[in-house]
């Protein structure tokens, strides 16, 4: 426990024991190891240590909580009423009606911090999370002020002006002696029991898709069809149903459209995911799985008894209070499945037409899973982890997969694809003079040619050895087997829990900045990664003394540095 | 667009508004000239000052500092926790073994929020014999008074009437019992056991106890997947970092022969040993199941798509239940009821100098404070009227471009005489400028002293400067004109009213194109919400000679301390939030 030393995602990769235990009695009789913390320090010291506060920020909502919680306990969020003045109680009167911003994107007014960090005000992302995490502490935590320790589970590409701005709020306002950072999806992937994983966060403002190996974040692909498009495609849904001539012009009835709020709301009630076109094949290549296939057909025969029968209780009432005059809304069930086929599946877009940074959803999955090593790939595809708000949609994470399956299927890992590839595989000409090339003849006629029969070493085939392969046996033993080569989703907790559990294993942050140095320096005063990392490394191996190795000479922003 | 009363707020003078305000994008000259311009206007329409103007009512004040305190340069100490709905105190120990929920029988209605009661499902008894029956018995259930839900719809019903929380900690929704943490534990140390000591142990143990057999697929609830997760975490880690003999962790356990053995083979290059021990030496593994915290994600969610289709928007959880609710409950049968938070009473310090500034009474239930150092007795209120009585059937908006005369009345809480001094931009900042005029921007207040005292001096003299200034009614709606520039318009004992003259802005955009100014074509045609209510940044700086400080006044020694007079300024910036632009 006191071993690793790193970041959270590389420090348990670190777990590994660095101890070189007996080779003829691995199985030493030792007492478990507690936390070592625990058994040195007094108790006093060790509730002092509980003290730890979580956070995550997000583009939307603030998760906050103590280390050893299982869920968070505020969720606060960034909307327009949440940034009135003090003492402004105008939301609880009677018939108040929510402000209606003119905003140059949807819902920008709802979001700490946007991608695009041009024109961003950062005082005012300070001021937001100043008071929200102010609110969380008093009103759902019941904290005083006292500096405790705060854990930061931030998203992997957080912009340095962002993280400082984050940092310098935290510090001047809060005074916690040190900040740890972590990042979301090494945490995701702990939550869910996992070492690696491809973590598909479907999230406000985009998704992103990281493969994670062994603790580490190997690749990001990500796409702006996210929770914040899928949103505006329901608002496009609910103004054309409801005026479908103004809906042209937005500005000049915007009393007569829904709310934000109110779109979002539907979205998060009523909207499904249709299940995709391709369950059949998905079904064949199931056979191959050891997964309780039998559940799996019968689910998706259901799935496809809805998706054919759409009379049969299709139509939905929906009570639409934000427009003026309210009305109620009837619309064909299947009509709420569009949104999702729209702003997250690209329906009715050739996948030719698309931007690199607007791939749906089965199609970002697909390619980063296309992009990893093939190693790393057969572990995480079997380790797909679905979080963020979109992924609660109904039916969602089923299409994503069996898409993926079906992508799969077609065109088998093949990163070559095109016209031009279908006829060379198609027609048997050009085939058979590939093979002819390749054939023992061919080498016969180089044979001729070179006088060196022997090709490089490189294409040699491995020579066999049955002695390995013995010993590759033995060793794997004990181990059970790694599942890995199909599709599977793996449930998480999420990064939240993530970093209550880290912190609770007493696992240190490669990048923890205390408060003095963050005060003197600021962000310049970051080393780079790899300097503190050897450093750390070597000082923490020394066991409980060097655990609590004072002061660190500098430190690290870790991967946002 | 119905009535607007005026209000006023004040700005906390911590706020530093001009260090950390920038526009990434923005040119670095407009920033720099931003920054030398310490004299800059208060934008009360700008985002931030959201964040920094406070109600009066909100602010404290630091004696030792003489400064006005607002929530954020306070520091919180934590006097009680207590329950709203019981108010019974909980310790601080409870508070942070059992987390910040009310862990009695308080819970609140997870449809309306409104406190649920306990009820017996049995009929009370009845006729003869009646007040014998030792109570109500039989099956109790959570019951809202307020919209009739009642914990029978989500089949959870309880054995006892106290205790819930403990009671509802073990049903799921349905009614199926839920298995305990603890009932967790010990089927994960049996397995331990088992483990360890092969089979047979097991099997004896198991017809002993009979513990509950846990599925390993089954679905696990957050709580328990996080449990079973640090369970399956911290053994992994103590297996995979054994403790050698001297407590070391790590290379530097010099007391294993697997220690002495890397070293030996230290300078022999990569050796075999060193290798083989590095295979062997255990990686920390995955979680593989349930009852490690590994969960599979079914993928299956036609089951909730079938709800969704046939049973509609009324069975489903709106968001703001959904946001009380600790897991995801889509529908409203999966919504649970909501324990009360629990609540504190704090105490606040000021930040700088760690002095107390509001201590409530300990006791739940009184509202006494022992320190209460409120700003509302330190500096002077404002009120604001309009001048002209309105009529009632005038509407209350304000005509654009037509000047408007408001009364400010400065009220003084000191026992001293005040100097007030105003000062406003003549052009309120923002898209559209309201013109300002202070008609009288110096003046004195009285001092807040005895009512009677003032009686009798006013009888024996009538002061001057200090002296009454009252308008009847007549003289006040024919002096319409009359309100000259430099004089105060109405004077009491400890309060002054001066007049401030105000030409609302037309809130028409569509004017011609080269009159609009660029930050107009900027932000688009619309008026936002906000825009139509006028208000005016005021800067006010209130001068008072005080009584010194006890310390200088000790320092300074002998008799004459009470003659010590020192001279006191505040300086802060209000805003007044006046009315509200009739659009035309």
């Amino acid at each position: 426990m006191s071993a690793p030393s790193g970041p959270t995602h590389r420090s348990v990769a670190n777990i590994r024991s660095p101890s070189s235990a007996v080779p003829g009695a691995p199985t030493t009789p030792h007492t478990p190891l507690r936390n070592i913390a625990s058994t040195f320090g007094s108790p006093s010291s060790l509730r002092a240590e509980e003290d730890t506060v979580i956070l995550e920020l997000g583009s939307r909502y603030l998760r906050a909580g103590f280390a050893g919680d299982a869920v968070p306990k505020a969720l606060i969020d960034f909307g327009p009423e949440e940034q009135k003045r003090a003492g402004d109680y105008s939301r609880w009167e009677v018939g108040y009606v929510g402000e209606r911003r003119d905003e140059k994107s949807w819902g920008q007014s709802y979001e700490l911090w946007r991608p695009d960090l041009r024109g961003l005000d950062l005082g005012l992302v300070g001021d937001k999370i100043d008071r929200a995490i102010r609110d969380a502490f008093t009103k759902y935590l019941l904290i005083d002020s006292r500096p405790r320790r705060m854990n930061l589970v931030l998203p992997s590409t957080l912009p340095l002006p962002l993280l400082s701005v984050v940092l310098d709020t935290l510090f001047t306002n809060f005074q916690p002696p040190a900040i740890s950072l972590m990042s979301a999806p090494v945490l995701t992937t702990v939550a869910a029991g996992l070492r690696s994983a491809l973590v598909v966060d479907i999230g406000w403002a985009e998704t992103v898709v990281t493969g994670v190996y062994e603790y580490r974040e190997v690749q990001s692909t990500r796409s702006v069809r996210a929770t914040k498009m899928f949103g505006e495609a329901m608002f496009k849904l609910l103004a054309d149903d409801i005026r479908p001539t103004i809906s042209q012009r937005e500005s000049a009835s915007r009393k007569s459209l829904p709310s934000l709020e109110e779109c979002e709301e539907i979205a998060i009630r009523m909207a499904w995911c249709k299940p995709g076109k391709y369950v059949e094949t998905r079904k064949l290549s199931r056979e191959l799985t050891p997964v309780k296939e039998e559940d799996e057909v019968k689910t998706s025969m259901r799935a496809l008894s809805i998706s054919g029968d759409p009379d049969a209780g299709s139509m939905v009432s929906i009570p639409l209070s934000s427009i003026n005059p309210p009305e109620s809304l009837l619309l064909p069930f299947s009509k709420l499945a569009e949104p999702c086929e729209n702003a997250l599946f690209a329906a009715g877009v050739l996948p030719e037409d698309l931007d690199d940074e607007e791939l749906p959803l089965h199609l970002l999955v697909y390619r980063s899973l296309l992009q990893l090593p093939v190693d790393v790939r057969s572990i995480c595809m079997s380790r797909i982890v679905f979080t963020g708000g979109g992924s609660v949609i109904p039916g969602l994470r089923k299409r994503i997969l069996d898409e993926v399956a079906y992508l799969i299927n077609q065109q088998n890992w093949n990163p070559v694809k095109g016209r031009a590839v279908d006829e060379y595989r198609s027609n048997p000409k050009l085939q058979r003079t590939k093979s002819r090339r390749r054939g023992p003849t061919a080498i016969l006629e180089e044979q001729g040619v070179m006088e060196t029969p022997v090709p490089s070493a490189a294409l040699i085939e491995q020579e066999y050895d049955p002695i390995e392969e013995q010993l590759k046996k033995e060793a794997a033993k004990g181990k059970p087997p790694v599942e890995s080569g199909h599709l599977r989703a793996v449930d998480s907790l999420g990064a939240w829990a993530g970093g209550s559990l880290l912190s609770q294993l007493k696992v240190p942050a490669i990048s923890m900045i205390e408060r003095e140095q963050w005060l003197q320096h600021g962000a310049a005063g970051a080393s780079r990664l790899i300097d503190v990392n050897v450093i750390a490394a070597h000082r923490q191996s020394m066991g409980p003394g060097a655990f609590k190795s004072g002061d660190r000479s500098s430190f690290t922003l870790g991967l946002w540095g | 667009m119905t009535s607007f009363t005026p209000y006023t707020y004040f700005l906390c003078p911590c706020t530093d508004t001009s260090t950390s305000t920038r526009n990434l994008g923005d040119s670095p000259s407009a920033e720099s000239e931003e920054n030398s311009d310490d004299e800059r206007t208060f934008d009360p329409r700008a985002a931030r000052s959201n964040y920094s103007l406070y109600p009066l009512e909100h602010l404290l004040y630091c004696e030792d500092c003489h400064q006005i305190r607002c929530p954020r340069c306070v520091l919180d100490e934590i006097v009680t926790w207590y329950c709203p709905n019981c108010l019974f105190e909980v310790p601080s120990s409870t508070v942070k073994s059992e987390g910040n929920r009310c862990t009695r029988s308080c819970f609140q209605c997870p449809i309306c929020v409104a406190p649920l009661s306990v009820s017996s499902l049995e009929a009370p008894p009845e006729g003869l014999g009646a007040e014998l029956a030792s109570g109500q018995n039989g099956p109790f259930v959570l019951n809202c008074a307020y919209c009739m839900w009642s914990s029978k719809e989500i089949e959870i019903q309880f054995d006892k009437p106290n205790g819930i929380f403990a009671q509802l900690a073990k049903i799921k929704n349905g009614g199926e019992p839920i298995i305990t943490a603890k009932d967790r534990r010990k089927d994960r140390e049996e397995r331990g056991k088992r483990h360890f000591s092969g089979s047979s142990a097991a099997e004896e143990y198991q017809e002993s106890e009979a513990p509950i057999t846990l599925d390993p697929n089954e679905r696990l609830d957050p709580e328990s997947q996080f449990s079973n997760l640090k369970a399956f975490y911290q053994t992994q880690m103590a297996e995979s970092s054994p403790v050698s003999a001297l407590g070391f962790t790590g290379d530097y356990g010099y007391g294993s022969p697997g220690a002495l053995s890397r070293i030996m083979g230290l300078y022999t290059g990569g050796s075999f040993a060193d290798k083989k021990s590095k295979s062997k030496s255990g990686t920390m593994r995955e979680a593989r199941d349930a009852l490690e915290g590994l969960q599979i994600d079914p993928l299956s969610s036609s089951e909730a798509i079938t709800k969704l289709s046939t049973e509609g928007w009324e069975s489903t959880a709106s968001c703001a239940q959904r946001h009380e609710q600790t897991t995801h409950t889509p529908f409203i049968s999966d919504l649970r009821p909501i324990a009360y938070l629990l609540r504190t009473k704090r105490s606040k310090r000021c930040k700088t100098c760690r002095h107390i500034l509001s201590k409530p009474e300990s006791k739940v239930q009184t509202t006494r404070f022992r320190i209460r150092l409120v700003a509302l007795n330190y500096i002077p209120s404002i009120i604001i009227k309009p001048l002209q009585p309105t009529l009632l059937t005038a509407s209350t908006l304000l005509t654009p471009l037509k000047p408007v005369q408001f009364l400010l009345t400065f009220k003084n809480p000191l026992f001293d005489a005040v100097k007030v001094t105003l000062a406003t931009p003549a052009k309120t900042p923002g898209r559209f400028p309201t013109k300002v005029t202070v008609l009288c921007p110096q003046f004195e207040v009285g001092a807040n002293t005895d009512v009677w005292d003032e009686a009798l001096r006013d009888n024996n003299t009538k002061s001057s400067l200090s002296g009454e200034k009252r308008r009847t009614k007549a003289e006040a709606s024919e002096g319409q004109h009359q309100a000259e520039a430099g004089k105060v318009w109405e004077r009491g004992r400890n309060w002054v009213s001066v007049v401030v003259e105000v030409v609302p802005p037309s809130l028409r955009i569509d004017g011609s194109e080269w009159l609009k100014s660029e930050e107009m074509k900027r932000d688009g045609e619309e008026v936002r919400d906000g825009e139509d209510v006028v208000e005016i940044p005021v800067f006010v700086r209130v001068e008072w000679e005080g009584e010194a400080g006890g310390e200088e006044s000790g320092l300074g020694g002998g008799g004459k301390d009470k003659e010590v007079r020192e001279k006191r300024e505040l300086a802060y910036w209000c805003v007044l939030g006046l009315g509200k632009v009739a659009l035309d």
